[in-house]
């Protein structure tokens, strides 16, 4: 006789083996007894798992469930403005620590090439800023002719 | 100022709908998603919990939720991680292997008395015996015998593979019947 099948008898007694499965697993039952018992006794598990009676929820369970789901709508926004005026806060302080309100005394290219270096210090300490890129767009010349005018002067 | 106060104005209303889109969806399906959270866990308090726990879960995961999909089978895959997570991380039981589970000392209850069996008092034993199952086998059994789902769609619910599906509810089907030996004898004699 050919080997038990096992889970397949699971899957025979739920309607979920191909019919060609379905047909060799009945061509099997036919012939062995043990099979026949396993498949007897999970069909009768299944009933007595089906004869639980139905729970039902306390009627105030949805009312708190509601409630605590509201509450996490509610922690929701107050956290973010904290988040955001955080932010706005460091970057303003970080901004007017860096940077001073006037510029430097000097020709036109001196004064561009001391913007320059300060942005590119702020850059270096806040890659991805805002701050540093409008600095940048704003900047009076070309991005060579600062990068080579300020290598020129620290080149001794 | 105005136009951020704009668009906090149109968050928050955005968000209320959410949770009104929400709450209508969870009343839907409360009874059916009770009833899982129930024969998930050991008492009427831990599925109280556990259900309140996913429900919160899945509300802050809402705008992950597919609108066209099943919201219950979607919130029973968060009530089963919910469950499992909270197993693993409590500790407060410990997930034995199926095959080192202890048979003998539950035969030893009433789920061995053959008189309890003819007098129809089985809600306490297959209660019990499905209780003793490691939750993995457990949600499995509950999906497909209790609620009726396909093996595809427990395999949906519990994120595992079909044949996954189908070993765990073999083998969790074979643990209960020894467990509930003397109530299935009696179903298959005709005394239930």
């Amino acid at each position: 006789m050919q080997e038990h099948p096992s889970d397949q008898l699971t899957a025979y007694v739920d309607g979920e083996l191909t019919l060609e499965e379905a047909a060799e697993v009945a061509a099997h039952l036919a012939e062995c007894a043990h099979c026949r018992e396993v498949v007897s006794d999970l069909r009768a598990v299944q009933t007595l798992l089906r004869s639980l009676p139905e729970p039902s929820p306390d009627p105030s369970l949805l009312l708190r469930a509601r409630e605590r789901v509201e509450s996490v709508l509610a922690r929701k926004p107050r956290l973010s403005r904290w988040l955001i005026a955080g932010a706005v806060s460091f970057a303003v302080l970080t901004f007017v620590a860096l940077v001073p309100l006037s510029p430097p005394p000097g020709s036109h290219e001196a004064g561009a090439v001391w913007h320059f270096r300060h942005h590119a210090q702020l850059a270096s300490a806040h890659p991805l800023s805002d701050v540093t890129l409008a600095s940048y767009l704003s900047s009076p010349l070309p991005y060579d002719t600062l990068e080579e005018a300020v290598l020129s002067r620290e080149t001794p | 100022m105005g136009e951020s106060g704009t668009i906090a104005a149109s968050g928050s209303m955005q968000e209320a709908d959410q949770a009104d889109q929400f709450a209508t969806l969870i009343a839907e399906n409360w009874h059916r998603l009770y009833r899982f959270a129930y024969h998930l866990t050991r008492s009427r308090e831990e599925a109280e919990d556990l259900l309140q726990q996913a429900a919160e879960e899945a509300f802050k995961a809402f705008h992950r939720f597919r609108p066209g999909t099943r919201f219950d089978r979607w919130l029973m895959r968060i009530l089963y991680t919910t469950l499992i997570d909270q197993v693993r991380k409590e500790r407060r039981r410990k997930v034995f292997e199926l095959d080192s589970l202890p048979l003998s000392a539950l035969q030893a209850g009433d789920a061995s008395d053959p008189e309890a069996a003819v007098e129809g008092s089985l809600d306490g034993p297959v209660r019990r015996a499905l209780d003793a199952l490691p939750p993995e086998f457990r949600a499995v059994v509950v999906l497909v015998d209790i609620e009726g789902l396909s093996y595809v769609e427990a395999a949906d619910v519990l994120g595992c593979p079909v044949g996954t599906v189908r070993s765990r509810l073999h083998r969790g089907r074979l643990a209960l019947r020894e467990w509930l030996r003397p109530y299935v004898d009696a179903l298959k004699r005709g005394d239930l």
